[in-house]
């Protein structure tokens, strides 16, 4: 008798509900948390960091961020990262090509071993430059002697960034090389493409929006970089500062207003990051969609 | 010949996946390579095609030693399991790929490639497709483009890698057709691989039957069907009754019953030992009285009349589980129901043999 079984048929009497839902009350009252703890840990800092900023008005904050010292500033920072961003794109295409395409002994190490500046502080990434480089050093000194320094000095500041910004482009590239396979290049291939026409025309559009985001992350990187540039930079104004040294050392020297305007110039970049970031992911998540899942997963295991 | 594979040996650190393969392939000849996964057909297929170099032996294009042709020197075509097809790429883009990417002497104006691509399109009828990205395609007309855009080096030699693997059934039998009237139409030598025997048999000239790096056979698909060559072709292609039996002096013992074998279908089996005998469901005869000394004693356990014929299955007096394929009409007359006794003869000779 199904009249014994009483939920069979009795769903109009009871709010019937998806079993993974939670209830309202859990809901509000995670939002509420999520919501409360961005705004006072990330909102409210950063507009603090632009309220600051204009506290005295624009015309101090143009000043600020015009003055001669902040443009070298500005322009240091922006020639590192002309510098770093080609130079990681470079490695980074070539480890995400050696470590998706071959196999060989050692792989799995080489693998590991990429990671290892973002997993060193970035002071100690700087003192590495200071002992192997520094004047006092068998290398530093025989540079020197040529007329060559490094450390406290720009090269110094571009060798350390390029070290804290390694692995980026590296690690965004190889998931999305080896999602996409060896089919299409091998197809170029029996089609008759030069492993240089092969590459221009079906790998790099292929991982296109992979490394325009490694970009996006290895320059902001490159731009807002604090610790490891600290060390060996020397902070010799209008000469070795970048933006993020400068904000610290107009900070010590008491004049907030002008602190808080470059740095609004960093938090800008930021957001800027975050917005390109957000749109490029949402590329790549589209052009995963196209792919072929289980084929491709096949491939990697075989 | 088209092609010359003399003593291929391919391995992948310790594992072997093709040992010693010789093989020859005549001009426009539809050529199957059929094997389970793992057998090392794939493997071969792309060490045809340069994909691959082998780790011994050697490879003739045409009279040539393949080591000193590059990949695009060969004008080998080949189709990727899955297509391989450019997705960033339009349809139109993905043909005219192999004409793009030739030496800039040789690089058609652009006036010829757009007639190229638009005749290659028309073959495979897909020309209203031109504008569309490959994700926007079904399986059967990524196919399609596949090869399309493989036809545009002029290949002398087409490979296709499963070819209708992942298409669905319907779609396949098209496909197959479609394929072997292309075949004939531009007399292209093709070389397939396939793990589907129908497939092999109905659309091959020649099969190869591989087997764990192996050829086990190389023959039409009559030879290779009705003269398998050994144990393992018997029972790859085609459905076949297994049974344990034994050789005494030539002649073939199962349980206690002694079986009539055609002399040619003993090749296999010679002096006295354990046998395998393979005998295929439609090549057994029922009936409801012994047939002479040479019926086997089997009860009926199941009946499914749902088909092109009635599979019966039954039991043999020794223990080993037979299938039996008859007409419809034969069925009727024999009024067979379960737990039946009936006595089965193989018809013919058409019976396999191999001492083990």
């Amino acid at each position: 008798m199904l009249e014994n079984f009483g939920w069979i048929g009795d769903e109009g009497s009871r709010p019937v509900r998806p079993a993974v839902a939670d209830p309202f009350w859990v809901q509000c009252v995670l939002i509420a948390i999520s919501i409360g703890f961005m705004g006072l840990f990330l909102f409210l800092p950063l507009a603090a960091v632009f309220v600051e900023a204009l506290a005295r008005g624009v015309h101090v904050y143009v000043a600020a961020i015009t003055s001669r010292e902040a443009a070298a500033a500005i322009r240091l920072t922006l020639v590192t990262a002309a510098i770093v961003v080609p130079l990681n794109v470079t490695f980074g295409i070539a480890a995400a090509w050696t470590l998706t395409r071959f196999e060989f002994p050692g792989k799995q190490a080489l693998l590991t071993m990429i990671d290892l500046p973002f997993s060193v502080s970035p002071v100690i990434s700087g003192m590495i430059f200071v002992l192997l480089l520094g004047v006092r050093t068998p290398i530093g000194g025989w540079l020197l002697d040529h007329g060559i320094q490094i450390i406290f000095a720009k090269p110094g500041i571009v060798l350390a960034t390029i070290f804290v910004t390694f692995p980026i482009a590296a690690r965004e590239l190889i998931p999305v090389m080896q999602v996409t396979g060896r089919d299409e290049e091998e197809a170029a291939i029996v089609l008759g493409a030069s492993g240089w026409q092969m590459f221009r025309r079906v790998t790099l559009p292929n991982v296109r929006w992979g490394l325009v985001y490694g970009v996006v992350l290895c320059a902001a990187r490159a731009m807002g970089e604090f610790g490891a540039v600290s060390v060996v930079s020397g902070h010799i104004r209008g000469m070795t500062n970048t933006m993020p040294l400068y904000v610290e050392i107009l900070y010590n020297d008491y004049e907030f207003s002008a602190a808080f305007a470059v740095a609004s110039l960093l938090a800008l970049l930021a957001l800027v990051t975050l917005a390109l970031k957000y749109l490029v992911g949402r590329r790549i998540l589209s052009s995963m969609r196209e792919r072929p899942t289980t084929e491709t997963v096949k491939q990697v295991a075989a | 010949m088209s092609i010359e594979l003399r003593g291929i040996h391919k391995t992948f650190g310790k594992f072997v996946a093709l040992d010693r393969i010789d093989l020859d392939i005549g001009d426009g000849e539809l050529i199957a390579l059929l094997g389970l996964s793992g057998s090392g057909k794939t493997t071969l297929l792309r060490i045809i095609a340069g994909l691959e170099l082998p780790s011994g032996g050697t490879v003739q294009f045409f009279g040539r030693d393949a080591r000193s042709l590059s990949v695009r020197d060969r004008k080998i075509g080949f189709v990727f399991q899955h297509y391989a097809l450019f997705r960033h790429m339009t349809v139109f883009e993905n043909v005219a790929f192999a004409m793009r990417v030739l030496p800039r002497a040789a690089r058609p104006p652009e006036s010829a490639v757009k007639a190229k691509v638009h005749e290659l399109l028309h073959l495979v009828q897909l020309g209203f497709l031109a504008d569309r990205y490959p994700s926007e395609l079904s399986g059967g007309q990524r196919q399609r483009v596949a090869l399309a855009r493989t036809l545009a080096v002029q290949p002398r030699v087409l490979l296709l890698d499963e070819p209708f693997g992942s298409l669905d059934a319907r779609v396949r039998q098209e496909l197959r057709r479609w394929l072997r009237r292309l075949h004939e139409q531009l007399g292209l030598t093709c070389v397939f691989v396939t793990h589907d025997q129908d497939e092999a048999l109905e659309l091959a000239d020649r099969v190869v039957v591989m087997n764990s790096g192996k050829i086990e056979q190389i023959g039409t698909p009559e030879e290779v069907y009705h003269h398998p060559a050994n144990a393992f072709v018997a029972s790859f292609l085609g459905n076949v009754n297994l049974f344990h039996g034994r050789i005494e002096n030539g002649r073939v013992f199962l349980g206690d019953t002694s079986l009539e074998v055609g002399s040619t279908n003993l090749d296999g089996a010679n002096g006295s030992g354990q046998a395998a005998v393979y005998v295929r469901p439609h090549l057994l005869e029922i009936d409801r009285v012994p047939r002479g000394a040479h019926s086997i004693p089997a009860t009926v356990r199941s009946v499914n009349p749902a088909g092109p014929q009635v599979r019966i299955e039954l039991i043999a007096e020794w223990g080993d589980p037979v299938n039996v394929d008859v007409e419809h009409q034969r069925f009727t007359e024999l009024g067979l129901e379960l737990g039946h006794k009936v006595f089965l003869h193989p018809k013919e000779d058409r019976v396999f043999v191999y001492q083990i």
